[in-house]
């Protein structure tokens, strides 16, 4: 089973390795079939990210979500079931361009944290622990898509105003799309950074005996909390649009990130044993 | 939504006295915001300094500014109350417009063509005719639709979408409430009881209402075969007048509670039993103290006598490390202090006398496993759970629904009529709601 969990590790890295090369030679070189290809290959990197989660739930005996590296591959496995479903609702595939290669940065990062697979400690045996850490998935699955298009925004804006749109350009969605791609998947996320908190917070009451005691973990999980509440705020309120906009979501993305790898590694506190 | 907001804001500037700008400054939103960007600051700050006693080691400025303890300083309070009254003043000043949204029919504005959504379509049948074909389309899709006096039409949809973010604003305050409430009028506090050891509760020295007892049955170590720790478990009975009440073990993930107080299973460690002896024999002084801690034996110059460690399998090879959790060969390991200078140091069979020279013996009579058990009262945790609540169930209602009103006015013309529309939605996907009118409107035509 060991073997098969590595094996299905190393397909997925590799399919997204080379969908990301695909997307990328599909717009370079204005070739639609380099998109499809594209698309068959993170479809099957999908399914190797699937059955390598599979086998680790098999070895360990619970849902994969204990440590650093579970909970990696369970994220990149949302983001890439979001970045799927966008493809096929919004039939673009120039997208792929920077969702692939940032499912494929974040699962070597997340690779780097591997770790045989174990029983639970006494602290994560909870029913919590499903439910905070699907939660996370779903939120920050979403919220890295809203990163990878915010940039590709930014991208396509820089080339309107320099004047150099070109083929390459003309491949990517209109500016409107990739906005409203953006403010979709926040708006989509952060029920579910909330529910993030609280299922936290709930959990913590039963196991540690407070709901919070602003721990760096908690802290900056608020923290990213009230980044992505000003976004909506300035979206809803004050109109914000376009780059100003995907600036904020970009922002909010690297706070999101902190939360995850910046505070287990260099904030020590309860949430400690996600490093381990 | 927009022109709301920027509505407040606008009144600044010199013509207002004090007490206005001091009260526009409180029901901006602007003002929430950037109390938001602050506690967001303070909430970094609060990470990078650790929030507890750090001693000697103090920065005398970080001490006078609380930084040490920043979320129960009174300047954070105010400003998570300035917050609070933020809120409330900015969800009291949006309501009445809420409320006239939702429960009135608003009446047709003169001009449609203001609104950020906004269309006609001419078409060739009779305005009664079109209007009913509007009417039956937007229905079926979802509209609340209101005929009004003159014949136009108002439709809406999503009506709960304003409600879901009053909800979440109000959750907040719940939590803040919750929290200051637990803050102020709980407590928390861990009690360590031997096994088959007895501790009184009494009214007199706990918040609780009446006095009762904790006896801690058993305590034991789970592990799994593979290794590592499976559970910390405490056997544990409530007594009240010495009537066992309720029984439970004790697991992390699963406190126990009994009346508004909740106990955990926080810790557990080694109860070392110690007797003193002076040098003719007679019992001195009787003591236990967990691992690691000593005794301060009363009259004998100094004389501490503190107990390292507990080792249950001893091994002279490695005399830190226990070969096994279970008490083989137990050892206790310690340190004789006299006047802050050591004495002698060594390992102890429990039970084995200790003669020190001129002094007395020493005796580690016993070795008793111990439980840590957090004891807890939080007066304010069900308007936290209730916030936590109201803010899940706010947040899916105000961010997956879309508020859209929409109204259309038909007019007669010589070779049929005039359909014109306008409208607003809460989320800013006008082009969206504006595509979805053409997709509705067409079949509508074809008819």
């Amino acid at each position: 089973m060991e073997q098969w969990e590595t094996s299905f590790l190393i397909g997925s890295f590799f399919c997204y390795f080379l969908a990301s090369c695909l997307y990328c030679a599909h717009l370079v070189l204005v070739n639609e079939s380099f998109g499809k290809l594209g698309k068959i290959v993170t479809i099957v990197g999908f399914a190797s990210n699937t059955l390598a989660l599979i086998a680790r739930t098999i070895l360990a005996g619970h849902a994969p979500f204990a440590n650093m590296y579970e909970f990696g591959s369970s994220f990149v496995w949302g983001l890439i079931l979001f970045y799927l479903y966008i493809e096929y609702r919004y039939k673009t595939r120039s997208i792929g361009v920077f969702v692939l290669p940032v499912a494929f940065v974040l699962s070597v990062i997340f690779a780097a944290f591997f770790q045989e697979a174990k029983p639970l400690m006494p602290a994560l045996k909870s029913n919590w622990l499903l439910a905070h850490v699907i939660t996370a998935v779903v939120a920050y699955g979403a919220l890295a898509l809203s990163f990878a298009v915010a940039l590709m925004y930014l991208w396509k804006d820089s080339m309107i105003n320099s004047k150099r749109v070109g083929a390459l350009g003309q491949m990517l969605p209109a500016l409107p799309v990739l906005d409203q791609i953006v403010n979709r998947a926040i708006t989509f996320a952060m029920p579910f950074l909330t529910l993030l908190i609280i299922t936290g917070a709930v959990w913590a009451e039963y196991a540690w005996g407070a709901y919070w005691r602003w721990d760096p973990k908690e802290t900056w999980a608020l923290i990213t909390w009230l980044v992505y509440a000003i976004y909506l705020h300035g979206r809803v309120v004050y109109g914000w649009q376009g780059s100003k906009a995907m600036k904020w979501a970009i922002f909010g993305f690297l706070v999101v990130l902190f939360t995850f790898f910046g505070v287990n590694l260099l904030l020590p506190g309860l949430h400690s044993y996600a490093t381990l | 939504m927009v022109k709301r907001g920027v509505r407040v804001e606008a009144k600044t500037g010199a013509e207002q006295g004090l007490d206005d700008a001091l009260w526009s400054w409180f029901i901006s939103m602007r003002t929430g915001l950037l109390l938001l960007g602050l506690i967001a600051g303070l909430s970094i700050i609060g990470t990078l300094i650790p929030q507890e006693d750090v001693g000697s080691n103090a920065n005398p400025i970080f001490q006078l500014l609380g930084l040490y303890d920043m979320y129960h300083t009174f300047w954070f309070r105010m400003i998570m109350g300035l917050f609070c009254i933020n809120i409330i003043l900015c969800s009291w000043h949006r309501f009445p417009i809420l409320w006239k949204n939702s429960f009135s029919t608003p009446i047709i504005p003169k001009v449609l063509k203001d609104f950020p959504i906004t269309g006609e379509y001419k078409t060739s049948v009779e305005s009664t005719y079109a209007r009913g074909m509007v009417e039956q389309v937007l229905r079926n899709t979802g509209f609340r639709v209101q005929e009004q006096d003159n014949g136009s039409l108002y439709a809406d949809k999503g009506r709960l979408a304003p409600w879901g973010t009053l909800a979440v604003h109000l959750s907040l305050l719940m939590i803040v409430c919750g929290a200051l409430l637990g803050n102020l009028r709980g407590f928390s506090t861990t009690i360590f009881i031997p096994v088959g050891e007895c501790v009184l509760i009494s009214a007199q020295d706990y918040p609780v209402e009446k006095n009762f007892a904790v006896r801690v049955n058993d305590f034991k170590t789970e592990y799994y075969r593979q290794g590592g720790v499976a559970d910390w478990i405490s056997d544990v009975s409530i007594l009240v007048q010495d009537k066992e009440i309720v029984r439970q073990e004790l697991k992390v993930n699963h406190p126990l509670d009994f009346e508004g107080v909740r106990f955990y299973q926080s810790s557990y460690g080694q109860t070392i039993k110690i007797a003193f002896f002076d040098v003719k024999g007679q019992l001195v002084q009787e003591g236990a103290v967990p691992e690691g801690a000593g005794i301060d034996i009363v009259g004998k110059r100094g004389l501490v006598v503190h107990a390292v460690r507990y080792i249950p399998d001893f091994d002279p090879a490695r005399p830190m490390v226990s070969k096994s959790q279970e008490p083989i060969n137990p050892r206790v390991l310690y340190i004789l202090y006299e006047q802050g200078k050591e004495l002698n140091r060594g390992v102890a069979v429990p039970g084995e006398i200790i003669e020190i020279k001129d002094l007395g013996r020493v005796v580690f009579q016993q070795v008793i496993p111990y439980t840590g058990i957090q004891m807890k009262k939080d007066p304010g945790l069900p308007l936290v759970i209730g916030g936590f609540v109201f803010m899940t169930v706010g947040f899916f209602v105000s961010l997956y629904s879309h508020y859209i009103q929409l109204w259309f006015t038909f007019t007669p013309q010589d070779t049929g009529t005039l359909l014109e529309w306008g409208g607003k939605s809460s989320q800013m996907e006008v082009e969206q709601v504006q595509k979805k009118l053409a997709g509705i409107l067409a079949p509508a035509e074809e008819e």
